[in-house]
């Protein structure tokens, strides 16, 4: 049996001000080297599980563990294993890419001669030696999107996560990136994806978790999930399980 | 220390590309100096040009008295007017009405 990359026990998770609680004895376990997505409907808590897990936000009950490393005591090793994909660009604009790099490398710990090759590398898996000095403000969306990709493995992380990395970008630079995250899986990093791009995800994703108001109501691979709901692709499988027109209310 | 050396070339590098910044960082309070300090120098100008009359009744014939005046002079706000020391208080309350001094000693 694999070992967990992500274990999620009973938490609870409310936001400061509110009453009612986003997420109430909230479990879930992710295995090492998996590719795994992470869908639900606009508000489900997808984006605030992912920051619970890389420690943006913080809770007060339950557990995270990240390869068995409680994420409750914020050590810096812990930051060490996991690479976040924010789907907001997070960058400085005003560096070029290998400027950006040398930025985030460093506070990733990594001495200047590993960001040196580690820049180099990227650049050239991404496509971006050619642009690597100039200021990001002049990219394309696409460009944006592998800077930002870059930044977030910069460090070899151990898990990634991933929050709707390709939105916004052509199909060429999507196929990139798809597999550019299929080949850092093969050599071990597991992937928690989330995205409503959904071709895209069955894709990539080889098991799933489907989220809707904070609870998880569908958890398995995804061949699975599709056969036993009698549905041919993702897509279906997600009106199925979520309703198909969501309530005024929630609208 | 490379995380700390890595963000101050990090914000080096974004300032010097910010010529709005730049200016806004170093030309504002530049400007508010030339501003504080010319409102200064008219208040403290306008003080200096304007002294304000001020007429001396020396009926003491004493060292102290004579030290009193120039002291008062050196403040450099009064223009003094000597005022003889035969004339009454009725009579250097009428010279402050003509010579429009304000104070009288």
């Amino acid at each position: 049996m694999k070992a967990l990359a992500v274990n999620i026990q009973n938490l609870a998770f409310c936001y400061p001000g509110r009453y009612t609680s986003i997420f109430s004895n909230f479990n879930l376990e992710i295995a090492e080297g998996e590719r795994f997505g992470l869908f639900g409907p606009n508000g489900s808590g997808k984006t605030t599980l992912i920051n619970l897990i890389t420690g943006v936000l913080s809770f007060r009950d339950g557990s995270i563990k990240l390869l068995g490393k409680e994420i409750k005591r914020r050590d810096k090793s812990i930051n060490k294993l996991f690479g976040y994909v924010p789907q907001d660009l997070s960058y400085y604009q005003e560096l070029s890419p290998a400027e950006n790099l040398e930025f985030f490398g460093a506070w990733s710990g990594l001495s200047a001669q590993e960001i040196k090759t580690r820049s180099k590398e990227l650049f050239g898996i991404l496509g971006l030696t050619e642009v690597r000095n100039m200021p990001i403000q002049k990219f394309s969306g696409g460009m944006k999107r592998r800077v930002n990709l870059a930044i977030g493995v910069m460090h070899n992380p151990k898990i990634l996560f991933l929050d709707e990395p390709t939105a916004g970008v052509d199909v060429q630079t999507r196929v990139a990136i798809i597999n550019y995250l299929k080949e850092l899986n093969k050599n071990g990093t597991t992937l928690i994806y989330t995205s409503h791009q959904l071709s895209e995800a069955e894709g990539l994703c080889e098991k799933i978790a489907l989220i809707d108001k904070g609870k998880i109501i569908a958890h398995n691979n995804l061949d699975i999930l599709l056969l036993e709901n009698e549905q041919e692709g993702l897509e279906g499988l997600f009106l199925n399980l979520t309703g198909k027109i969501r309530g005024v209310h929630d609208v | 220390m490379f995380k700390l050396w890595s963000t101050i070339i990090k914000d080096i590098r974004i300032l010097s590309r910010d010529k709005v910044g730049i200016a806004l960082m170093f030309g504002m309070p530049i400007l508010l100096v030339i501003i504080v300090t010319t409102i200064q120098n008219s208040t403290f100008q306008l003080i200096n040009k304007n002294k304000i009359s001020l007429l001396i009744c020396n009926r003491d014939t004493g060292k102290i008295s004579k030290e009193f005046i120039t002291a008062v002079d050196k403040i450099n706000m009064f223009k003094l007017v000597q005022v003889s020391k035969d004339e009454n208080e009725k009579m250097i309350t009428d010279r402050m009405h003509t010579k429009d001094a304000l104070l009288a000693m």
